[in-house]
């Protein structure tokens, strides 16, 4: 194995790198394109720290003529602020119907009736105190966001609501003829009926979905993936083939250069442009104009464990890139059925969209697919900054799969250049 | 003595037989060559040219039969190392410049790259194309191509060159550059094995030539040799206006038996010029024949051909 021919074939692609548009197209463009849209629409900006305004339609029924009611309410929504802005913007109408034809243009997100009598069943401690909420249904998505955000205002409410119930109550208890001990039973005995659970609910996310830098961090990780998998299948299947279709083949094989010594170059080659792009999917990702999180210490071994896993997830899609040269004629049905598997498999087995999104059979495929595990885990590394403990079974996993992979497309080329020298 | 032998015989091709799925390319093809010899084998297209090429530069595997290079399998690389194929379509990465290609395969050998530089420099200059140096192989014509291709295969100065019709595409002007240069290596001792359908190529350069037809060799030798044992010592050249000429060639064939018509010409094959052209020129004019030229011209390696198979070897 000479090694100055070797690398006369990574200083022969990288020239490709620099002079062929459309092989940065696909390295480098088409990758940064999805992360882009994901920063800047899928996971916009004010993810996490935003503000939602809710766009309300209240018909006041309510007449009743106590210190509260219906205009009230209103006047209390309208001051109910969200992360600085006001969370409902109210309008009012006079009929049901009204409101109701405005919900279905889809100019409100929610209608809420405030019957007569509301005011007064509230301050009565004996009543029930009803209301009517609608919840439009724009999207699925809004329609769950303003019904949560419509429930929770009101259960908030209706907390407030008891307290000063049970606060009138104790007054009239204060009043009663009989033992101190009797009215402190009263007292318990009152805030256990007023609320039988007093339960907080307060959201846990996954510590990596905190922010939108972690977020936009596992996208990018993801970019990485999903490049890999085209390319790497792409320049796996044109190895061979695009030589012979060159007339190149021929010429090479006339040389002093070994077998080994082209697939080692060729293979090397091709690697070192996916490393070289996921490098940079990398530095954009986390500049600025994007504003990923990833994690790395070059004297943490698990980060250095993740690189390796990389470098592993690139040759294992090269190696399987060699399987689709096998099954096509041509170097464009090879490159064309390369990129097509390659995007395909990138969205279904979690490298690009989440696993979770999947319909169960479709999952499947994550788990039979050894480029994704070693996508999976160097995100778990880089993202979710697992620690090198738990990476024990990924490494051996990965680690035997790309050594399989890797023989796999030692045979497929050998049976190739074997197969070419027939004819 | 036997060490000398075969020290001298660079290649020795035995009873060499290639078939693709049943179609036999090439059957049972046998000869040697020496060193600092020019063998040009000379066919028609589908003739089994490339695919003998092929087989001797160890890029494709004969069905039967044994190669022998420099002493060695051809697919061996210490023999690769001596031999510099250059195969009939050029084999340019595009997106690199004619010099970086150079770099490239020259690397493959072994070659520094200040080395290979220098010597495909000095090509250029003496093919008078050294600003095509820095283009890039996408953006060369045909020709040009062609031309670096031929660069390429020379810089590495190998013991032996095997050419696949090196000259094809190119204008006469720089066929005939290519010619010299080619003279010029073998007089440095640089055997060439050279495949061409051209005959005043084959005629000017090589010592020996060896006509192949149909997967064979039909014949070998010297140039004039081959003309001594095949062809007649004169050809009548007749052309007439390009609508008559099969009934010319008809009309002659009542009379002659060695009469060979293409496109626009009849060659008659004759022992006896001064006797047969004026009569050859009367029996046509008696059938109504219009005769646009006639000459009495030196038989070519063409007449070689035409007498061995009967048909022209181009059109
Ligand atoms: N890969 C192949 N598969 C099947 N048949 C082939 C293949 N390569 C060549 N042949 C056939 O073998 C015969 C010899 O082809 P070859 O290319 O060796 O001829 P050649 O003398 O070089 O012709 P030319 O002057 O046109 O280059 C032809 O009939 C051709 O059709
Ligand atoms: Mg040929």
């Amino acid at each position: 194995m000479r090694l100055k021919a070797i690398a006369s074939f990574i200083i022969r692609d990288l020239k490709l790198i620099v002079r062929d548009k459309s092989l940065v197209f696909w390295l480098i463009a088409w990758p940064l394109i999805w992360i882009f849209m994901t920063a800047y629409i899928f996971v916009p900006p004010a993810t996490g720290e935003g503000t939602v305004t809710i766009k309300l339609g209240v018909v006041n029924m309510d007449n009743s003529q106590v210190s509260f009611n219906g205009s009230l309410l209103i006047t209390i929504m309208k001051e109910v602020k969200y992360n600085g802005s006001n969370l409902f913007n109210i309008k009012l109408y006079s009929s049901e119907e009204e409101a109701l034809q405005a919900l279905r243009k889809g100019e409100l997100d929610a209608v809420i009736i405030v019957p007569d009598g509301f005011g007064y069943n509230a301050t009565n401690i004996m009543r029930e105190t009803r209301l009517i909420a609608y919840i439009g249904s724009r999207t699925p998505q809004s329609a769950q966001i303003t019904s949560s955000i419509i429930t929770n205002f009101f259960n908030g409410f209706s907390k407030e609501l008891s307290l000063k119930r049970m606060d009138t109550l104790q007054k009239i208890i204060e009043q009663l003829p009989i033992s101190e001990e009797g009215k402190q039973w009263f007292n318990i005995s009152i805030r256990g009926i007023m609320r039988p659970l007093n339960m907080t609910f307060e959201k846990v996310y996954p510590e990596a979905f905190e922010t939108r830098a972690r977020i936009l961090g596992w996208y990018t990780i993801g970019a990485v993936g999903m490049m890999f998998l085209y390319s790497g299948f792409n320049s796996g299947a044109s190895l061979i083939v695009s030589e012979k279709e060159r007339g190149t083949l021929k010429k090479l094989f006339s040389t002093p250069l070994t077998e080994g010594e082209f697939l080692t170059g060729g293979f090397l080659s091709q690697l070192t442009m996916l490393l070289i792009s996921a490098l940079i999917l990398i530095i954009v990702g986390t500049s600025p104009v994007i504003g990923a999180s990833i994690a790395f210490n070059p004297f943490n071994p698990a980060h250095l464990l993740a690189i390796i896993f990389i470098v592993c997830g690139a040759l294992m899609s090269m190696s399987i890139g060699s399987l689709i040269s096998l099954i096509s004629k041509t170097w464009s049905s090879a490159s064309n059925l390369a990129t097509v598997l390659g995007l395909l498999l990138s969205f279904t087995t979690g490298v690009w969209f989440p696993i979770e999104w999947m319909p169960q059979p479709i999952r499947v495929l994550a788990i039979i697919f050894p480029p994704a595990w070693s996508i999976e885990a160097s995100r778990r590394i880089l993202v979710f900054e697992t620690v090198m403990e738990t990476l024990i079974l990924d490494a051996i996993k990965i680690f035997s799969s790309t050594i399989l992979l890797l023989t796999v497309a030692l045979i497929s080329y050998r049976t190739m250049i074997r197969r070419y020298s027939e004819y | 003595m036997s060490n000398k032998k075969m020290e001298n015989e660079i290649i020795i091709v035995k009873e060499v037989t290639k078939s693709y799925n049943g179609f036999t390319a090439l059957n049972s093809v046998s000869f040697t060559v020496k060193s600092g010899e020019v063998y040009v084998v000379l066919g028609p297209n589908g003739a089994g040219k490339s695919t003998l090429f092929n087989i001797i530069a160890g890029v494709m595997k004969p069905s039967s039969g044994s190669v022998k290079v420099l002493g060695d399998a051809p697919s061996n690389p210490s023999t690769r190392l001596k031999i510099s194929y250059l195969p009939p379509t050029p084999p340019l990465y595009p997106w690199l410049t004619v010099m970086e290609n150079i770099d490239f395969y020259s690397s493959l050998y072994g070659l520094s790259r200040n080395d290979a530089r220098k010597e495909a420099m000095e090509l250029l200059e003496i093919l008078g194309i050294k600003d095509l140096s820095n283009k890039l192989a996408s953006k060369l014509s045909t020709g040009q191509g062609k031309l670096a291709s031929i660069v390429l295969a020379l810089v590495v100065r190998p013991e032996l060159l095997i050419l696949d019709e090196p000259t094809t595409g190119l204008d006469p002007g720089m066929r005939r550059n290519i010619i010299n240069l080619l003279r010029k290596q073998a007089s440095n001792k640089t055997t060439i094995l050279m495949a061409t359908h051209l005959i005043d190529e084959a005629e000017e350069l090589a010592n020996r030539v060896a006509i192949m037809d149909k997967g064979r060799i039909i014949a070998e030798g010297g140039v004039e040799e081959l003309k001594k044992l095949y062809a007649p010592p004169a050809v009548l050249v007749i052309k007439p206006s390009e609508e008559n000429v099969k009934k010319a060639s008809d009309v002659l064939k009542r009379h002659w038996s060695n009469i060979y018509s293409s496109n626009d010409e009849v060659r008659l094959h004759t022992e006896n010029p001064d006797e047969d052209m004026p009569k050859a020129v009367l029996m046509l004019s008696e059938n109504g024949i219009r005769i646009l030229s006639v000459s009495v011209d030196k038989p070519t390696l063409e007449d070689v051909f035409l007498k061995l198979t009967g048909r022209r070897l181009t059109e």
